[in-house]
């Protein structure tokens, strides 16, 4: 029963990296917490769901749609929301991005109702082996969220684009300064950013093979709490965080049970807080 | 300057609001003086049980069309004022606030969510205002006061009712989820205390979070483990699909009877993972009443999305609340006490679900018959 259990919780856990990079890669940038992640994520899967089912769109093309037009959104809040108070103390970010995932959520619900939709895409076959069994959902989410953990590591620590990202969270105006071109890096972070989190939960859709729109709320919290975990503004942190929480939530739901596995990601995140703010490999950071 | 024009606007429109406040409370109203008969709508419209609060008030907003269509009651044309109780209770206790403190109001179909109706009941109790709660079924309404009613079968007799079709099917390793709030938890205690007289442990009962969880996996590994047989789900639609699902991803499939398996999301959410799944449904699919057809005929061409046929009990229930509160307000009922005194005698009144009469704690039984998902319908269950 551990092993799969240890499967599930690594499921859940890559899933939540995939989540968890946006909450860091943006606080790596800006040093706000963007609560919307989550919603605007949902919406990656809600517009798959919609391209596959609505429009007959094949699979990969719908998962594209979903993936670029999340993008889209993310890049154009940034625009309209973030940037014209990016001087603005924290706090109004802050408020912002909590504004925008009522915003989100709402368009959710008023363009594709307030009822789940099935999302059910790939036949599922399942293989047993040794009392675990894994089927083609498992992998799917695992090879895909791993591919993608590692091309952005390597994007973050060997290319152009990657080293003005860094540049920008070690100094932004000192970075400008540098002729990195500031707007334009952000922008990038939130597109990539809002990518992985659409990737996340068209994935999560498939696995739990339905979307609703109370999805992305109760998810990305979690992420959220694993981007802590992690170190908040590390990207290795957030997939070490998410994958950890993934398997802590498992573990505990076997261990306790169904209902305190929810309350116990935040339980670490308050203990983490507490104990450890940076986070497991966050640097410590000594600010204004 | 333009920021002043906004901060003068906005001034402007927040002191008009408070004396539109003032405005109302002067002028002392009852039910009586009204043009219209005003019935409250508090049900969830946004948030988890958003589409089940929609088939309330859609099956509500049917009747009132009717009604007024026919000439109203007494001449008097009846109103809906709907109101948002997200599925929240805190949002509920505002709803009866709102509803209590509108005099006009003479009766409530208020609460959806069991947890919702119980924060709503006192308020309602104390000001006297009858309140009908369509799809509660925790115990706990039924004591919740004498302006409680309810049109939906409480948890003793549906999951009752649920658990023998896994009990009769001679099924003894059980497991089961439940919804944890008070829906679940009254439902939990019924089958616990009807599964302890047949001397039967569950082997595994686990709660979720209605809202918060999507992931059953852990749990499906734990009942496989425990190699339970039959899973008796104490679960609506969304979770019910999603742990059918799960089960069949991991290869499980015990034998599953639920209390939320009638309702149409199950199969277009839970697709061939719901084939065989038991539970109660309030009409016989394969002979269904005139009546109900009639009902549903006319709900279907009304609110169907995409030309999907609904038959959720939900909305037929709804529709009968508001009957019963016209029936009382042709009676002669012109106070909000009034309204209680007539349904607290209300015996074998003939609506779309069957012929229903409130016991003391203002319940009613609904008659249940046992449906099995068959093909990807419902399905008469033997």
């Amino acid at each position: 029963m551990i092993a799969q259990q240890l499967i599930n919780g690594l499921t859940l856990g890559v899933l939540y990296a995939l989540l968890a990079l946006g909450y860091s890669l943006i606080f790596g940038t800006l040093s706000f917490i963007n609560f919307a992640h989550g919603e605007v994520s949902l919406l990656g899967a809600y517009l798959a769901w919609f391209a596959m089912s609505r429009m007959g769109f094949s699979i990969i093309p719908a998962c594209l749609f979903g993936i670029i037009l999340t993008a889209v959104v993310g890049v154009v809040m940034e625009r309209v929301g973030y940037k014209p108070i990016r001087t603005a103390p924290k706090l109004a970010m802050i408020t912002v991005s909590v504004g925008f995932s009522y915003i989100v959520q709402t368009s959710i619900q008023l363009i594709f109702g307030t009822q789940p939709h099935e999302f059910n895409v790939i036949q599922t076959s399942s293989w047993s082996f040794g009392g675990i069994t894994i089927n083609s959902i498992h992998i799917l989410v695992l090879v895909v969220s791993i591919l993608l953990m590692i091309g952005l590591q390597l994007f973050i620590n060997y290319t152009k684009s990657g080293r003005s990202i860094r540049a920008i969270s070690l100094d932004q105006d000192t970075a400008g300064l540098m002729g990195i071109n500031v707007n334009a890096t952000i922008s990038m972070t939130f597109a990539i950013g809002s990518a992985l989190g659409a990737v996340s939960s068209i994935l999560m859709g498939m696995y739990y093979a339905q979307v609703y729109p109370m999805m992305g709320t109760s998810i990305g919290n979690k992420a959220f709490a694993a981007a802590v975990l992690g170190g908040a503004g590390s990207v290795p942190g957030a997939m070490l965080g998410g994958i950890l929480m993934g398997l802590i939530e498992s573990v505990a739901g076997t261990v306790l049970n169904a209902q305190l596995r929810e309350g116990v990601a935040f339980v670490v995140m308050i203990l983490f807080l507490i104990f450890k703010p940076s986070g497991i490999i966050g640097k410590e950071v000594v600010k204004d | 300057m333009k920021k002043r024009l906004i901060a003068c606007t906005m001034a402007v429109i927040v002191v008009a609001g408070l004396f539109a406040g003032c405005g109302k409370k002067e002028s002392e109203k009852s039910p009586a003086d009204s043009d219209t008969i005003k019935i409250g709508v508090g049900v969830p419209m946004t948030g988890g049980s958003a589409e089940l609060g929609k088939r309330v008030f859609n099956g509500a907003e049917l009747a009132v069309e009717e009604i007024n269509e026919a000439g109203g009651v007494n001449g008097k044309k009846i109103e809906l004022v709907s109101m948002d109780d997200k599925a929240d209770p805190k949002e509920a206790a505002n709803v009866a606030k709102l509803f209590v403190a509108d005099e006009e109001i003479i009766a409530c179909i208020a609460g959806y969510n069991s947890s919702c109706t119980l924060s709503g009941a006192p308020i309602y109790n104390d000001a006297g205002l009858v309140h009908i709660a369509v799809g509660s079924s925790s115990p706990k309404v039924s004591e919740a006061g004498d302006y409680t009613f309810r049109v939906w079968n409480s948890d003793i007799y549906r999951a009752s009712f649920d658990l023998d079709l896994i009990i009769n099917a001679g099924y003894e390793k059980i497991g089961i989820i439940y919804q944890n709030d008070d829906f679940g938890q009254g439902a939990l205690k019924v089958a616990q205390d009807s599964l302890k007289e047949k001397g039967i442990e569950p082997l595994v009962a686990e709660g979720y979070l209605l809202g918060e969880t999507i992931d059953f996996n852990t749990v499906i590994t734990k009942m496989m483990d425990a190699d339970c047989e039959a899973v008796f789900a104490i679960a609506d639609e969304t979770e019910l699909a999603a742990f059918a699902k799960q089960c069949a991803q991991q290869g499980y499939k015990p034998f599953i009877s639920a209390t939320g398996t009638y309702n149409p999301s199950v199969i277009s959410l839970g697709g061939d993972a719901v084939e065989g799944m038991v539970g109660d449904g309030y009409f016989d699919p394969d002979n269904m009443p005139e009546k109900a057809v009639e009902f549903f005929d006319k709900y279907n061409e009304k609110y169907s999305a995409n030309g999907e046929r609904t038959e959720d009990p939900t909305s037929p229930c709804a529709y009968a609340a508001i009957y019963m509160i016209k029936a009382a307000v042709e009676d002669g009922a012109k106070t909000r006490e009034d309204v209680q005194k007539y349904l607290a005698d209300l015996k074998d009144f003939d609506t779309v679900v069957g012929s229903l009469s409130y016991d003391e704690n203002g319940d009613v039984k609904i008659p249940l018959v046992a449906i099995q998902i068959k093909d990807g319908a419902f399905a008469a269950y033997k």
